[in-house]
């Protein structure tokens, strides 16, 4: 042909958006690998590179250039974010299944990039947390707090054989000072609530207050990188603003009606994976709305969901159950929030 | 000259825009290659190319022969007034070197049909009445609309903003139906500053031919809408319509005439875009901007109606922008339709061993060509050559769409692109529909934005013509069944009158033989009628 | 003992709902197939024969007995397409044996030569032939499907084929899927050699 239709194109590449991601990682990464241990580092290894081992497998069994689609970085976005999500000490051959189901099942299988309904980070997630809930809720306390915690070489050895040279395992570097072990402080309070405490008991208790604290520094971190995506327009305010002021505000409903069961907005929005969800993972374009008043209504229901599921669910965090909820529901989503085209009256037909 | 009226008027003229649009682009806008330089012309081509592929249209030759001289200004092709194509002239003094068919830059790469002008100048005293302009002026108040429009068909205007669009048809809407004039002057696309020079240079002419056309539709109000990277041009036209207004007499009325100035976005200049932006209307879906009383010409087109009723100059040329890194003498130049680009390569010094390809119109809505030989049409307001633009079609690989929404962010009519290309792609005709793929008015907005540098515009283009075909298809399939139904009908009829008629004998013929039965030899039935004959006799009788 | 109960509900359960769908298929019983008219809307009329059944309903309704979609030249790829997504089945290629899809044409008669013996008239499924015994014949362009079945009965073999549409008019714009990559090249374009005089 001699002859095409003329384009035009000066937009920041894919893979160039995928890494500045990756990139917008390191405040929060930084604070969690501070407070929680090297374990968070080595995790992160492994799981970027199992992920784009899996890809390459996957794309080779499909007949694909191996390494075309992995440059596009999104593999190993999601590995990063499993990384993150896991506790530190995490035996290494569970963070691989998790990430290889999360890139081979929950991405590869629907045909890749684009083509997946839900989140694959969060499928692998959730996979491990479903399959190995006690490895998958023992979190570490802190150095200020614990007896022992265990300096990098101690944590590969955990990590890749289950204890170290010195036959500690991890149980041992989950005790605090008085012998008790630590929990997450959403893990302690949803225990106490269950035994009867009150929340300004809850609030009296020293440990929880400086793992509160801990996990305040961790969610900063992320909010300053999601500050970062917001300010160069990687991402779009619609999901983050919307999911953080739902969050706040039914929970502060919550709170209002009943100060002594339920817990305030400021704790909720600075505990667990709520900064690491809101920027980050409920972000994802792929599988969030594709109209933004669509993800408005997403990020809201995100934001209802993980509220009720951390205060009368079964698990102590909630951002990978509601945000793969929410994936189901996208489509409906769509079909009922198309904007008003130009030269238009508004005619939804219903959804058959 | 001092009315107190007029100053009121002219410290309005100029304002800012009030609305917005939605969605658009900022690209890099490149126009500082072509706007330093005056107008000029270049010698004219040795030969031209015009098309007569407006033929299934409803143009006709004009008994055309190879090797018949032809004048400037002669006319080659006619059309009706009520028919989509325009009338083309010659652009030069020549003879008819051939008439088949020719590289004209379609799409598909095929050849269209066209006529080569070999052009060989003539003497002033040969030189006869088709030529171009007289030079008495005529008071186009004194025309009447009839007339008006037969001399705007006549000298073959047609819409000169890209789309070509007969332009005495749109003149003819019904009366009182238009009651604002917006002349675009918004030139929105990179590259492109045609209109802009035009306005720098002869604002006169197009705010002559504004008023023409106003006093056609019989519109009480002139827009000017232009965007805010034209300094020059705001000022000389503003210039020109205090001019204007100080003219006037005390008895003569006035329109309202203002300049709307917008903030410089893409699409902008696009006619559904610049009604949204000075009007803040939306022209409602399906119909067109007339439907809300508004008529809409590019300043180009004035320009050239103004020359063709006020100097009797038939268009034959037009304003072209060469512009691009690759041009030695970039500018705005007239140029006579059906010049070869090769010429105009190489009377403006274009470095040829540099390009890969040129373009015709601008980088998002033009088309890529790589043979110079095509020549220019009445639509081409933009050639560029520039070292930029390496591939002739976009990379058949692209990655793939991640749903980021940006698309959707920078389309001006609010659609969904990204569902439009999920759509394109599966091939599901109606939900294309309902996404309303037939609003999309090819700006390419969307895939100047798209992270996964996906050729959004290529699959909508690819789905409007399918769904076009299939909708074709439907028509054509549902009169055959009517059709055949019919004829089955109709066949079935006539065997069931036929089944009558036989039954109908057959029962006779049994009635006939029953009645033998009782009268073997007929004596009976010879009795009885003779009996009847015999009483009528005597009741017929006085 | 529960075990008894819970088959005892569930079978109960099964017969009240296998009762309410019996009464239902007789007395919301639909005349005819609608699936055949549904069919038939995919076909494209042209009522050729060429899928070797006397004409589209008839080739509808052996679908919808279980007779292969592909069978249908003028109907094409699109045409496949459509029926495999109607009735759910796989999309297959086109039977090679009923023909191949070929851009549309039109009948035309040489008036010169016609003898007006109304054989074609008879013959065409549309009636889109006009014509009287002893009379000229002629076919009305726009109605003609294409389907040939006037071109046999003809006594003087007067009756052409051309094709309906010059491959420009015919032109769609291709999708960008399949488009082959073009490797231009940053060579440029030949150089043109300007013409002479005539």
């Amino acid at each position: 042909m001699s002859n095409s239709h003329a384009f035009l194109n000066d937009a920041r590449p894919t893979h160039q958006l995928m890494m500045l991601v990756c990139l917008a990682l390191i405040p929060g990464a930084a604070a969690q690998i501070h407070f929680l241990g090297w374990g968070i580092l080595i995790n992160l290894f492994i799981c970027a590179g199992t992920a784009i081992l899996a890809e390459m497998l996957i794309l080779k069994l499909r007949n694909k250039p191996p390494l075309e689609t992995v440059k596009d970085n999104s593999a190993l976005l999601t590995g990063l974010l499993i990384g993150l999500a896991i506790p530190p000490l995490l035996p290494w051959w569970m963070s691989m299944v998790g990430v290889g189901f999360a890139i081979i099942i929950a991405k590869q299988i629907y045909g890749g990039l684009g083509f997946n309904p839900f989140n694959p980070a969060m499928v692998g997630y959730v996979l491990l947390l479903i399959s190995f809930p006690v490895e998958m809720t023992a979190w570490l306390p802190s150095p200020d707090l614990a007896t022992a915690t265990p300096n990098i070489i101690e944590s590969i050895q955990i990590i890749f054989f289950g204890q170290t040279s010195s036959g500690a395992n991890i149980i041992d570097y989950q005790k605090l000072a008085d012998g008790f072990t630590m929990a997450t402080p959403l893990d302690h309070s949803k225990t106490a609530f269950s035994l009867g405490n009150m929340t300004s008991e809850i609030f009296q208790n020293s440990q929880f207050l400086k793992g509160t604290d801990h996990w305040f520094w961790i969610n900063l971190g992320y909010l300053v990188g999601g500050i970062y995506l917001l300010i160069s327009r990687i991402i779009h305010w619609h999901i983050p603003v919307s999911f953080l002021l739902s969050i706040a505000t039914c929970s502060t409903l919550l709170f209002l009606i009943d100060d002594q069961n339920y817990l305030p907005a400021s704790f909720h929005l600075f505990a667990g994976a709520t900064m690491l969800g809101a920027f980050f993972i409920a972000t994802d374009p792929v599988t969030a709305s594709t109209t933004f008043k669509g993800r408005i209504i997403y990020a809201v229901l995100i934001g209802v969901f993980v509220v009720v599921i951390r205060t009368f669910g079964g698990y102590p965090d909630a951002i990978a159950f509601a945000v793969l909820l929410l994936n189901i529901a996208t489509p409906t989503i769509d079909h009922y929030t198309k904007p008003k085209v130009y030269g238009e009256k508004i005619e939804v037909k219903v959804y058959d | 000259m001092n009315n107190p009226m007029n100053q009121l008027v002219s410290k309005s003229i100029a304002t800012d825009a009030q609305y917005r649009i939605k969605g658009g682009i900022h690209p890099q806008e490149y126009k500082s290659l072509s706007n330093q330089q005056p107008i000029a012309s270049i010698q004219e081509p040795p030969f031209y190319i015009l098309p007569y592929s407006d033929l299934n249209k409803g143009s006709t030759t004009t008994n055309l022969e190879i090797a018949q001289p032809v004048e400037q200004g002669q006319i080659l092709i006619n059309s009706e007034l009520a028919n989509l194509s325009s009338v083309v002239h010659s652009p030069c003094d020549g003879v008819i070197a051939d008439i088949s068919e020719f590289d004209l830059g379609h799409p598909s790469g095929l050849e269209q049909p066209a006529i080569k002008i070999q052009a060989m100048p003539k003497s002033e005293l040969e030189r006869s009445a088709h030529a171009d302009s007289l030079t008495d002026q005529i008071d186009y108040q004194s025309l009447t609309n009839e007339q008006l429009i037969k001399s705007v068909h006549q000298a073959g205007i047609v819409g000169l903003g890209g789309a070509g669009f007969p332009t005495h048809i749109k003149l003819s809407a019904p009366k009182d139906s238009i009651h604002t004039l917006i002349v675009n002057a918004m030139e929105c696309e990179p590259y492109i500053t045609c209109d802009d020079l035009l306005l720098r240079e002869h604002p006169q002419s197009v705010l002559k031919g504004a008023l023409i056309a106003a006093k056609t539709v019989s519109a009480n109000r002139i827009l000017f809408g232009i965007e805010d990277n034209k300094p020059e041009a705001i000022a000389a036209l503003k210039t020109a319509i205090e001019n204007y207004f100080d003219e006037l007499t005390s008895t003569q009325e006035s329109l309202e005439i203002k300049i709307i100035v917008a903030k410089t976005k893409y699409p902008s200049g696009g006619e559904k875009q610049i009604i949204e932006l000075l009007t803040g209307q939306q022209v409602p879906k399906g119909q067109l901007p007339s439907s809300l009383g508004i008529l809409v010409q590019n300043v180009a087109t004035l320009e050239a109606l103004n020359k063709a009723i006020n100097q009797r100059q038939v268009m034959t040329k037009r304003l072209v922008t060469i512009t691009g890194n690759l041009v030695g003498k970039p500018g705005n130049y007239w140029i006579p339709f059906g010049t070869p680009v090769s010429h105009i390569a190489e009377q403006l010094e274009v470095n040829l061993e540099q390009l890969a390809c040129f373009i015709f119109g601008g980088p998002l809505m033009g088309t890529r060509h790589s043979n110079l030989e095509i020549p220019t049409k009445k639509s081409t307001n933009c050639i560029i050559f520039d070292s930029a633009y390496k591939t002739l079609e976009y990379p058949a690989k692209h990655q793939e769409c991640i749903r980021c929404g940006e698309c959707e962010l920078a389309c001006p009519m609010n659609l969904v692109p990204q569902q439009l290309y999920w759509f394109a792609k599966s091939q599901q005709w109606e939900a294309l529909e309902e996404q309303q793929l037939f609003s999309c008015i090819d700006c390419a907005a969307c895939s100047y934005v798209c992270p996964s540098e996906i050729p959004l515009g290529s699959y909508y283009q690819f789905a409007k013509s399918e769904i076009k075909d299939i909708k074709n298809k439907q028509i054509k399939s549902d009169l055959a069944k009517a059709r055949f139904d019919n004829r089955e009908k109709r066949l079935a009829r006539i065997k069931a009158e036929r089944e009558e008629k036989r039954r109908k004998a057959a029962e006779a013929r049994q009635l006939a033989a029953a009645n033998k039965t009782n009268d073997p030899d007929g004596k009976k039935s010879a009795i009885e009628a003779a009996l009847q004959r015999v009483k009528a006799k005597k009741e017929n009788k006085p | 003992m529960e075990i008894l109960y819970a088959t005892a509900i569930i079978t109960l359960f099964a017969v009240v709902c296998g009762g309410l769908l019996g009464f239902a298929s007789v007395k919301f019983k639909v005349e005819g197939n609608p699936i055949v008219e549904q069919i038939n809307e995919i076909l494209p009329q042209t009522q050729c024969g060429q899928c070797g059944h006397p004409g589209c309903k008839p080739y509808a309704e052996a679908i919808a007995n279980g007779e292969a979609i592909n069978r249908c030249p003028p109907g094409g790829e699109a045409g496949i397409k459509a029926l495999a997504e109607l009735l759910d089945l796989e999309i297959i290629e086109l039977d090679d044996s009923c023909g191949e899809e070929a851009p549309a044409r039109v009948a035309v008669i040489r008036e010169a030569e016609c003898i007006g013996c109304t054989k074609c008239i008879q013959a065409c499924p549309v009636d889109a032939i006009v014509g009287a015994p002893k009379l000229m014949h002629t076919v009305i362009t726009d109605e003609c499907t294409g389907c040939d079945l006037c071109v046999p009965p003809c006594p003087v073999d007067c009756i052409d084929m051309p094709i309906l549409q010059s491959a420009l008019d015919s032109w769609k714009v291709p999708s960008p899927q399949v488009i082959n990559i073009n490797e231009v090249t940053s060579e440029p374009p030949s150089k043109i050699k300007l013409e002479g005089a005539v």
